[in-house]
């Protein structure tokens, strides 16, 4: 048999290219990370809490490092370690500002459906009555953001939130 | 050979709803944006901030899901052709009604601006009982063709027929997917994330069916045009078949994660990374070659510039697809430049292959490659735009030059390429569809003249 697209070339063609093409097909079918329960989320600790309970250390935080507010929502300058975010419709609170070169890990919880973060390409999913602890380490003056990546309701593109990275005084 | 009874009857119920559903989400479009023009909105019959997201909802469903769905149909249908028993024939033209009817009642909600719309992936919803119903019953509608050309194996030996049974049981797999995720999500969730969740599993087999329709419609419109396949037909039933080997385990993923984790989430996702790259590698691989091969003697007709022109755009998407960030505008670039390759592979099908099968074959030699060139390099241009701007930090599904972040040259620039290549897709699409609707119109006279 002479393969169509193969024209002239030998019959033997044919059969080493749907061998080769069926061995690349089983290899990256076995080499699903479904199957070895790999996930890039793993990297990311969750723990337990009630909303109430995460309430009371986000309030603690904000009355704590206040350094002012923008549209009504507070500025907060924690120093490096615990820093706490809630998430919910549609947005993350409170507005952060962030010391240069400096190691915080971000406790990030949903306050009402179920959210996903992404901080510097790692990504947590956030659901209710959970928090989800995430390492960040600062670089030089600037900002980066924190965004939504589960689908959240109409507003859900506009979840998206810029943490100011001041250079150290 | 132009199809004859019951099943020309078929085609060209499915040839309505998709014309039909590609008009209405053209009709509901410039609403949209008569919607959100201050001198224009005041003449809606309702207010503009709660008509917008309604009809956005149904121009989608029209547009990416009926669309595709009347596709299936149609295809389901074309292989029984000069079967001389067709088992569980009754359930074509049942089937084509259950979508007639679940098309129209899809749009409803939206002209009487009501329900709770939910942008949610893959299948929007607009949260009404019409649109709920209309759903099921397009759903099922295409369902019962496709089980019955399954249930006639002699239409499904060859490459054609075996491509379209691939992409009907990818189909029915999908539709498993939706009713699994119905059982498995918790009571009292947020109808928002039950949405997403509920569609997330099958809307990913979706793409797999519109991926191996496309495959199929290479195959169809290369015969048409050269009177061959681009790839051998063994090797093309390899990579159909192993569409379905890849999806087969989705059920699974239900057991093995939640389906409110990031892990069932991330399985899906991956699926589409592992299993929906080498199909259009090989088939387009093999098109290219056939292309090249042909290249002194092709005569530039509909299928020849539908191939051509899919091809192109399709590899353009899929390219993109391999450097996408985090919800920015590089992400619907890439599905728009990948869907404009399967929308031109589907036109150039109804143009060549089902208008000429229906005994209503297209004459006009200068629309059609209008059409072509138009709709292609525009949906090419218009996601080129959509991705430098995305690079540049352009936010996806936002509008309006302060929540798009348009503070630079560079983004501002891409946005503009992005309209101009927009409204060049626009006019391909609006002559597609009046050309097929005129078709059909003129068969209808001609029927009862």
């Amino acid at each position: 048999m002479v393969s169509p697209v193969l024209g002239e070339t030998k019959p033997g063609c044919e059969r080493r290219l749907l061998v080769g093409v069926g061995a690349i097909l089983v290899v990256l079918f076995l080499a699903q990370p479904a199957w070895r329960g790999l996930s890039r989320a793993k990297a990311v600790q969750t723990y337990a809490i009630a909303a109430a309970a995460f309430d009371a250390k986000l309030e603690a935080q904000n009355a704590r490092y206040r350094v002012g507010d923008e549209d009504g929502v507070p500025v907060v300058r924690p120093p490096p370690g615990d820093v706490y975010v809630a998430a919910g419709r549609w947005r993350f609170l409170p507005v952060l500002e962030l010391q240069a070169w400096q190691a915080y890990r971000f406790h990030v919880a949903s306050e009402d459906i179920l959210h996903g973060v992404v901080i510097g390409g790692v990504e947590a999913l956030l659901v209710p009555g959970q928090a989800a602890i995430m390492p960040v380490k600062t670089g030089e003056a600037g900002k980066f953001s924190m965004v939504c990546s589960e689908y959240c309701g109409l507003e859900h593109n506009k979840m998206r939130h810029w943490v100011t990275v001041i250079a150290a005084p | 050979m132009p199809l004859t009874g019951g099943l020309r009857r078929e085609v060209a119920g499915w040839s309505w709803i998709a014309a039909g559903s590609l008009a209405v989400a053209g009709a509901l479009a410039l609403l949209l944006v008569l919607s959100r023009v201050p001198a224009t909105q005041v003449l809606l019959p309702w207010s503009w901030q709660s008509f917008f997201y309604t009809a956005l909802v149904t121009h989608v469903i029209l547009s990416f899901v009926v669309w595709f769905l009347a596709v299936l149909g149609t295809l389901a249908v074309l292989p029984l052709a000069g079967m001389e028993h067709i088992r569980l024939g009754a359930f074509g033209p049942v089937g084509m009604w259950a979508g007639v009817v679940g098309t129209v009642l899809l749009a409803i909600p939206a002209f009487l601006n009501e329900g709770e719309p939910c942008l949610n992936n893959y299948v929007p919803i607009v949260i009404h009982p019409l649109y709920y119903l209309g759903l099921v019953l397009v759903g099922g509608g295409v369902a019962l063709p496709v089980v019955r050309l399954l249930a006639n194996p002699g239409a499904i030996r060859g490459s054609v027929g075996f491509g379209v049974g691939v992409a009907g049981g990818l189909y029915l797999l999908s539709l498993l997917l939706i009713a699994i995720a119905w059982f498995c999500l918790p009571a009292g969730l947020d109808l928002q994330t039950f949405n997403e969740r509920l569609f997330w599993g099958g809307g990913h087999g979706l793409q797999f069916v519109n991926t191996a329709l496309m495959l199929t419609a290479w195959v169809i419109l290369a015969k048409s045009a050269f009177g061959e396949e681009p790839v051998p037909p063994s090797l093309f039933k390899l990579v159909m078949a192993s569409m379905v080997v890849f999806v087969l385990p989705g059920p699974l993923f239900y057991f093995m994660y939640d389906v409110l984790s990031l892990e069932h989430r991330l399985a899906f996702t991956d699926l589409l990374w592992y299993g929906l790259t080498l199909p259009p590698v090989v088939v387009g691989g093999g098109l290219v070659a056939l292309l090249w091969r042909r290249r002194g003697s092709i005569r530039w007709g509909a299928a020849e510039l539908a191939l051509g022109i899919s091809l192109a755009v399709f590899i353009v998407g899929g390219a993109m697809g391999f450097f996408l960030g985090a919800s920015d505008a590089r992400t619907p670039s890439h599905y728009h430049s990948a869907i404009g390759g399967v929308n031109l592979a589907f036109m150039g099908l109804f143009i060549a292959v089902v208008l000429p099968a229906l005994g209503r074959g297209v004459t006009s030699p200068r629309l059609v490659p209008v059409l072509f060139h138009s709709y292609g390099w525009g949906q090419m241009v218009f996601s080129i735009g959509m991705f430098v701007a995305g690079a540049a930090g352009v936010p996806r599904k936002t509008m309006g030059a302060a929540a798009q972040g348009l503070d630079s040259t560079l983004k501002k620039v891409a946005m503009g390429v992005y309209g101009l290549g927009g409204a060049l897709a626009v006019l391909g699409g609006v002559l597609f569809i009046w050309l097929i609707l005129t078709k059909l119109l003129a068969r209808a006279e001609a029927d009862h003249g």
